[in-house]
């Protein structure tokens, strides 16, 4: 299958209500996304039709995901400024593309970024979901959270959370940023890499960080 | 579903600027078969990715695919 290209307006220069209004005139009707790009001194605006951006993330997600799952449904959808494009995917047997925590996820939403982000001058942020599972994960690890917290309450001593993938390590590290009492840090490389919970007494260890 | 062997072919073919150049061997190894992924000199980085994150995610994938055929498959970027 053939992904089609994306129509891109180029204008050169520093004035950006100018750049909007000549890459407006150029698509017409249409909302416009536009990036501006500063390199070697020379910069660049570029622009492009929001719902060519969406059309065009339906046919590479449904390039990929329909190497799994030939009846998947696709949409998608953006955040207000439209630096962020989310790919819902609705289908009947949804474990095999989630894979073990939502590996075979990440895996995915990682081609398929790469792909789109082939046609854009500045990266945009391409998310994955799978009949919600993003948000009940979310829901879940939180909940595990509150457990872990309470346990720490009695004892005052830090606990590992192992095996968590790095999304997940990022959702407890922002969950408890601004917690009074505790503070998350991640230890060790790879797949042994460990995220901690413990009481803002403890001083991190050097060279670790909130890094998932 | 596509066959975990033409999967890694049209994952990697929109991944490269060389798609032309993308050649995948199976190899049978001991204890599982081996994809051997071949792509144009100027695209290994590509495929690697940052911190190899590109090479895993192809890889993740490629075993989800034959996993459901129960093979053990591993790849391998040859350049």
């Amino acid at each position: 299958m053939d992904i089609q290209q994306l129509e891109v307006f180029r204008w050169q220069g520093e004035d950006e209500a100018e750049a909007r209004k000549m890459a407006q005139d150029h698509f017409g009707p249409l909302e416009i996304i536009l990036d501006r790009t500063d390199r070697d001194d020379e910069i660049v605006f570029y622009a492009y039709a929001v719902e060519q951006v969406k059309s065009l993330s339906n046919q590479v997600a449904s390039y990929v995901i329909k190497l799994f799952d030939s009846r998947a449904v696709i949409s998608v959808r953006a955040n207000d400024d439209y630096s962020e494009f989310t790919v819902d995917i609705r289908c009947k047997h949804n474990g095999f593309l989630i894979g073990h925590h939502g590996a075979t996820l990440d895996a995915l939403e990682m081609i398929i970024s790469v792909i789109l982000n082939r046609e854009f001058s500045v990266n945009r942020i391409i998310l994955l979901d799978i009949n919600g599972y993003r948000e009940r994960r979310e829901t879940s690890l939180i909940r595990m959270v509150k457990d872990i917290i309470s346990e720490i309450e009695r004892d005052h001593k830090e606990r590992p959370v192992p095996g968590l993938l790095p999304k997940e390590r990022k959702i407890i590290h922002r969950h408890l940023n601004n917690h009074p009492y505790l503070t998350t840090i991640s230890i060790g490389k790879g797949r042994a890499r460990t995220l901690y919970i413990k009481p803002r007494e403890f001083d991190s260890t050097p060279g670790d960080d909130q890094s998932s | 579903m596509t066959d975990y062997k033409e999967l890694l072919v049209a994952l990697v073919t929109k991944i490269v600027d060389h798609p032309d150049e993308v050649v995948v061997t199976e190899v049978e190894g001991e204890r599982a078969a081996i994809l051997e992924l071949r792509v144009h000199e100027s695209d290994v980085g590509k495929v690697i990715g940052r911190d190899g994150r590109i090479i895993n995610a192809l890889r993740t994938l490629v075993k989800a695919a034959a996993g459901r055929e129960n093979k053990r498959i591993t790849i391998e970027l040859l350049s």
